[in-house]
């Protein structure tokens, strides 16, 4: 072989991956037999790294077992969430035959393609030709989504699958993946289903289309359809991730954190074990918070994604535990590194504050304290709870109340925000503030659409219309606010005839009421009476 | 601990002896046009047979009574036939190994590409050792299966039956099983040709 060269092939600049360095030279060799002499070497996750920093690569040869603690689907999602890699890059993962099971099923994430060991020079162009011929058949419909044209990719995609060719499985997982995009999930659901008709059981297909359900708001039929995709396929890590997302909007936490954990335990990833961390955080379980953010926090040290962030939450965690000093040493690790972000800055200030109280150096508490109360005017919510914790502490309650009210008014929409809010009052013995704080935007926002449904009565439809608008942008996701938003928008249509911009308002009101109240009698009027204008309108324009 | 003593060390002699196997590719290449060209040929060839039966073994024996799980991806069948053929490493005074037109075989279909190579190579392996003048591969569409055949011109079944160790059947058995689509599971189908030969079929659902 390797006497005539793929012109295509041959100009690929490589890296190859792998900790042994017999193997390197054997996977040179291969490339080199293919006419590919740009080759960069890497022995481990972290050259690797370093290497895909500095220069971007064409093809990407890695082996899964890399020897240190990172493995090559670790550093492949690594890779991928930073932007290391070109949109074209290829990526193929080179693994043993007994460990190819466990890898190919175990995320969603997936490398380009596989490579077991052993393979030729030959398998590896034949695999290389195979990627090239896909990549051109599907170029067209991925330009258009790169360039933001979905409806484009969408027919792009349609065409490729109805003429039933070989790549009819790849354009109907992208052309999917488009319409979810658009937020058209019935059709999503659609293609997911055709797939399956095509060929039951699709790993891939079950988990689109239960993320699919879970996006149209049918919480129940998802949830039991990633229930049953991990039973089937219990190293899908996507699936899990999906059910915990299921259960932290139901409000389920201690399901949230088993599903966490598993795929944290599956593909463990500094972003997974992040996860299961501030899971653990919201659900109280505050050991497995700390020994979640001790773990991101120990493997990010030397790696360019640590976050001060975690530090922080670690850091809170120690204080709230009575580990003053641990915390302290934590802080110290990173506050000179991260200097200039501000939300950190304040937190740690926060939480030093909180230190020295318990090891009593009041004079440093103060000073810290004050330290923190100037940073976080420009702070995050998060800050804003890690301040008025520190004011609580200090017997700076109205300073502390003032604090979390104020977070609160800003991000009342925001569930964990809020419920973080209320634990800060709870603890700090003012849990009779909680109800106050929330209760007293819901109300505001409850009066303005009554004032709003009262101006529709009145016939000032405009005004009414001003008004609900803002109670909407005020509580999104609130039943009653949404009826009377479709209500008095649907008023409008009857009688001012169709207005595209009420009318794309109305869709919207009624497809998060569908989400929030499906099947509810008076949604299910509305939506009927909305389709009959729509209906008339183009008669009308029609004749 | 036997087990895994056993496993560690097959491990160990697949990893040496694809290194070994690469290393005689590679001289194999060199030699081309030279005088040592036939011998590092067939030096190639037997290393990367004794390289195949080696993951054959290793392969079944890792199934265990839990059997394979197939990677179930979409492939083309034809493209899949001539890789494979590419792929094949034979020693030189061998018979020819051809693809037939697969004009009956559908654009994709869902298979374990890694487990079916094996199967397939195992069949090759042993119809090259029948074959008078030929081996022809080929894929077509039957009762709801893709088959995919390997036909060879020899004596035909009977006389091949007795010269198996059969490892290569126990391993097509295995893997044909690891492939099912809701109630149907692959097998293997072993027939005499029409014409004389005999042909192994792979039938996956």
């Amino acid at each position: 072989m390797a006497t005539i060269q793929n012109s295509r092939i041959s100009k690929l600049k490589a890296l190859l991956i792998d900790d042994m360095s017999g193997m390197r030279a054997n996977l040179r060799a291969q490339l080199q037999q293919l006419g590919v002499h740009d080759v960069v070497q890497a022995a481990s996750a972290t050259d690797a790294l370093k290497t895909m920093v500095r220069q971007p690569f064409d093809l990407v040869l890695c082996d899964y077992n890399l020897g240190g603690d990172t493995n090559g689907q670790q550093l492949l999602e690594h890779a991928r969430t930073r932007k290391l890699l070109l949109p074209v890059t290829i990526w193929f993962m080179v693994t043993a035959e007994s460990s190819y099971n466990y890898v190919a099923t175990a995320s969603d994430f997936a490398p380009d393609d596989y490579l077991i060991k052993p393979f030729t020079a030959a398998n590896l162009e034949s695999r290389l030709m195979r990627h090239f011929e896909r990549q051109d058949a599907l170029e067209p419909a991925l330009k258009r989504m790169a360039a933001g044209d979905m409806e484009g990719a969408v027919a792009q995609f349609s065409k490729l699958a109805d003429a039933g060719s070989k790549f009819t499985m790849d354009a109907l997982r992208q052309k999917a993946r488009c319409l979810s995009a658009l937020g058209r999930h019935e059709e999503a659901k659609a293609v997911y289903a055709q797939a399956l008709s095509i060929r039951q059981g699709l790993p891939w297909a079950e988990l689109g289309f239960a993320r699919a359900l879970r996006d149209a708001g049918d919480i129940e039929k998802a949830r039991s359809a990633a229930a049953s995709i991990v039973m089937a396929n219990p190293s899908l890590v996507g699936a899990y991730e999906l059910l915990a997302e299921i259960h932290q909007a139901r409000g389920e936490e201690r399901q949230t954190l088993e599903a966490l954990r598993k795929a944290e335990s599956i593909v463990p990833s500094a972003a997974r074990t992040r996860a299961l961390g501030a899971a653990a955080m919201r659900a109280g379980d505050v050991e497995l918070a700390k020994t979640s953010y001790a773990k991101v926090v120990a493997a990010t040290r030397n790696s360019v994604t640590k976050s001060p962030y975690d530090s922080a939450a670690l850091a809170q965690i120690y204080v709230d535990t009575g580990e003053a000093q641990q915390a302290l040493e934590v802080l110290k690790l990173v506050q000179r590194e991260f200097g200039d972000e501000t939300g950190f800055q304040a937190i740690a200030a926060a939480v030093q504050a909180r230190a020295y109280v318990e090891t009593g150096d009041d004079d440093a508490a103060g000073e810290a304290l004050e330290r923190a109360l100037k940073l976080v005017e420009n702070a995050d919510p998060a800050a804003s709870l890690a301040v008025s914790k520190a004011c609580f502490a200090l017997g700076r309650g109205e300073e502390g109340e003032r604090i979390v009210i104020n977070a609160v008014r800003a991000n009342h929409e925001d569930a964990h925000m809020v419920a973080a809010a209320k634990r800060v009052l709870k603890e700090a013995g003012r849990e009779e503030l909680t109800s106050r704080l929330v209760d007293e935007q819901v109300q505001e926002m409850l009066g303005m659409t009554e004032r709003a449904l009262a101006l529709a009565k009145k016939a000032r439809l405009p005004e009414a219309q001003a008004m609900i608008a803002e109670a909407v942008a005020g509580l999104p996701n609130n039943v009653g606010v949404l009826v009377a938003a479709a209500q008095i928008n649907l008023l409008f249509l009857s009688q001012q005839g169709l207005d595209a911009e009420v009318a794309t308002r109305v869709r919207e009101y009624l497809a998060t009421l569908d989400r929030l109240a499906q099947g509810t009698e008076r949604v299910v009027k509305m939506g009927k009476f909305f389709r009959e204008l729509l209906l008339k309108a183009r008669a009308e324009a029609a004749a | 601990m036997r087990d895994a003593l056993v496993a560690t060390v097959v491990h160990d002699l697949k990893n040496g002896l694809t290194a070994l196997t690469s290393c005689a590719g590679d001289i194999a290449e060199r030699s081309i046009g030279s005088a040592l060209e036939s011998d590092t040929a067939r030096l190639h060839a037997a290393t990367a047979a004794l390289s195949q039966r080696l993951v054959a073994f290793l392969t079944l024996y890792r199934s265990g009574n839990a059997g394979l799980a197939a990677q179930l991806r979409d492939n083309t069948p034809e493209d899949f036939l001539h890789e494979l053929a590419a792929g094949l490493v034979l020693p030189p005074e061998t018979v020819s190994v051809k693809t037939a037109a697969c004009a009956e075989a559908p654009p994709f279909w869902f298979f374990d590409d890694y487990l079916t190579r094996l199967a397939l190579e195992a069949a090759v392996n042993n119809a090259l050792r029948f074959a008078k003048s030929e081996v022809v591969l080929g894929c077509a569409l039957r009762d709801g299966y893709l088959v995919f055949a390997v036909a060879d011109d020899g004596p035909g079944l009977g006389a091949q039956a007795q010269a198996s160790t059969g490892l290569g059947t126990a391993l097509c058995q295995t893997i044909a099983k690891a492939h099912t689509n809701g109630e149907r599971a692959g097998k293997v189908v072993l027939r005499n040709r029409a014409g004389g030969g005999a042909q192994f079929e792979l039938w996956l659902p």
